[in-house]
C-alpha cells in the first residue's frame, strides 16, 4: 500500500488537536540546527578557502556619467554636449550617410582576411575627428569602489597565445550589434536614433571615432582600449548581461590585432 | 515558417543559443517557497492537505534542484568555457541545496506525521526555510554573474 505514506491516519483534513512543541523540545531542535548550520559554515569557508579568491565577480566601480539618450536627427546639424563634458570637444554627429550595415562586401573581407599580418602590423589609420588627446573622464573622479570591488585596472585581459585571425564584420560587428546597438546606434520608438555617450557603434569608423570623452579603441592595445576595459569590468552593457568570455576575447583579440575594418 | 523549421528553430533555441540553467533555476526558487508558505499555512491552519501539498511542492523542487545543477555545470563548461564567477561557490550551494531537499523529503516520506510530531516540528519548518534561502542566494548569485554587484 504506498498510498499509506501519504495518509497521515485520519480522514479529516482538519487536524482536531495539535501538539505544539514545550520549551526543552524547541532547544533542543535549535540546537541541533545550530550546530548543523556552524558545521555547514565551516565547510563552506574551508571550501572558499581552498577555491581561492579568483571565484569572486569583477566589480569595478562605475567610471561613466549615467548615460544620456540623444536624438539624433541625420538632417540636423551636430548636437551640444552635456554639460558635464568638455564644451572643447568637437562633436561628431551621425550623417544620413551612415549606413546601419558595416558589413564590407564578400570579396573585400576575403581580401582583407587573407592578410592578418597587415592587419595587425599597421593600426588601422581612421582619421579621428576628435583630438587624441581629449580628456576622459578619470576613474579617480568617480566614487571611490567598496573594499569588495576589483577596480577594472586589475582585471587580467583575455590573451591570445598566438595569432589570431578576427574579422571586424563576422565575429565582431555581430556581437556589437546584438549587445550594443540598442543604446550606441539603434533606433528609438520614435524613429530616431539613440546614441548614448556620443558613442556611434554602427559602423567601423564611427566606433574608431570614439564618444564625446574621445576615443574609446586604442588599435593595437586593448589594454588601453576604455571599450574593453568597460566589457571586461562588466559596466557596460548597462543593465544588462555581461558579455561572455568569448564574445570578451574576440573584441580584445580584434583590437589587438589593430582593430581593422577587415 | 513551415512547422519542421519551427521545430528546428526551437531545438536550436534551446540548445544552442537559450541559456537552459537561467530556465530551470526559476523551478526550485518558486516551488520551496511555495512549499514553505503551504507548510506555514498547514501549521496556521491545522490542514493536513495543505502540508501534503507542501511536501509534494518540495519534492518537485528536489527535482528541478537537480536539472538546474545539470544544467548549471553545463552552462559553465559550453557558454563560460568552465570559467564562470561565483561557480565553486554556486557549486557548493547547489550541492547544499539538493542534499537538504533529498534529506528533507526521505525523512518525511519514512515518517509521514514530521511535522505534527512536537520533537521534529521545528526541525522540520526550518528545513524548508533553509532550503528556501538557499535556493533563494542561488538565484541572487546568478544575477551577480549577469548583472553584477
Amino acid at each position: 500500500m504506498a498510498d499509506a505514506y501519504w495518509k497521515t491516519g485520519t480522514s479529516s483534513s482538519q487536524r482536531a488537536k495539535v501538539q505544539w512543541p514545550s520549551g526543552g523540545q524547541i532547544f533542543r531542535q535549535v540546537i541541533i540546527v545550530a550546530v548543523v548550520g556552524l558545521g555547514w559554515i565551516g565547510l563552506l569557508v574551508g571550501y572558499l578557502n581552498l577555491t581561492g579568491p579568483s571565484e569572486q565577480v569583477e566589480t569595478g566601480p562605475p567610471t561613466e556619467p549615467e548615460a544620456v539618450a540623444v536624438e539624433v536627427d541625420p538632417t540636423d546639424t551636430p548636437t551640444a554636449p552635456p554639460t558635464d563634458t568638455p564644451t572643447s570637444l568637437p562633436i561628431d554627429t551621425p550623417t544620413a550617410t551612415n549606413t546601419l550595415s558595416p558589413t564590407p562586401t564578400s570579396e573585400a573581407a576575403v581580401a582583407e582576411t587573407t592578410a592578418p599580418a597587415e592587419a595587425g602590423d599597421t593600426p588601422a589609420p581612421e582619421p579621428s575627428p576628435t583630438p587624441t588627446d581629449t580628456p576622459r573622464p578619470a576613474p579617480t573622479d568617480t566614487p571611490v569602489p567598496t573594499d569588495t570591488s576589483i577596480p577594472p585596472t586589475d582585471t587580467p585581459l583575455p590573451v591570445a597565445d598566438e595569432a589570431v585571425d578576427v574579422s571586424f564584420a563576422g565575429d565582431v560587428f555581430p556581437i556589437l550589434e546584438r549587445r550594443c546597438l540598442k543604446c550606441h546606434g539603434g533606433p528609438k520608438d520614435d524613429g530616431s536614433l539613440r546614441i548614448e555617450e556620443g558613442l556611434d557603434m554602427r559602423t567601423h569608423a564611427s566606433l574608431l571615432e570614439g564618444s564625446w570623452n574621445g576615443p574609446v579603441i586604442e588599435p593595437g592595445d586593448a589594454e588601453a582600449s576604455y571599450l574593453v576595459e568597460q566589457i571586461v569590468s562588466g559596466e557596460m552593457p548597462k543593465r544588462e548581461p555581461r558579455l561572455l568570455p568569448g564574445e570578451v576575447r574576440l573584441i580584445t583579440d580584434w583590437v589587438n590585432a589593430g582593430a581593422s575594418d577587415n | 515558417m513551415t512547422p519542421t523549421e519551427f521545430i528546428n528553430r526551437l531545438f536550436i533555441a534551446l540548445t544552442d543559443i537559450h541559456p537552459i540553467h537561467s530556465m530551470t533555476v526559476h523551478f526550485p526558487i518558486a516551488l520551496t517557497a511555495v512549499a514553505l508558505l503551504f507548510l506555514v499555512l498547514a501549521l496556521w491552519r491545522r490542514n493536513e492537505g495543505l502540508e501534503r501539498a507542501a511536501f509534494y511542492n518540495l519534492t518537485l523542487a528536489a527535482v528541478f534542484a537537480i536539472i538546474a545543477s545539470l544544467t548549471g555545470i553545463r552552462d559553465n563548461v559550453v557558454r563560460f568555457e568552465g570559467e564562470a564567477p561565483l561557480a565553486g561557490v554556486k557549486i557548493f550551494l547547489g550541492v547544499s541545496l539538493i542534499v537538504l531537499l533529498v534529506v528533507i523529503v526521505f525523512s518525511r516520506w519514512r515518517k509521514p506525521e514530521i511535522l505534527w510530531t512536537p520533537a521534529t516540528m521545528i526541525l522540520y519548518l526550518l528545513g524548508f526555510a533553509s532550503s528556501f534561502a538557499l535556493a533563494a542566494t542561488l538565484g541572487f548569485l546568478g544575477g551577480v554573474i549577469l548583472y553584477g554587484f
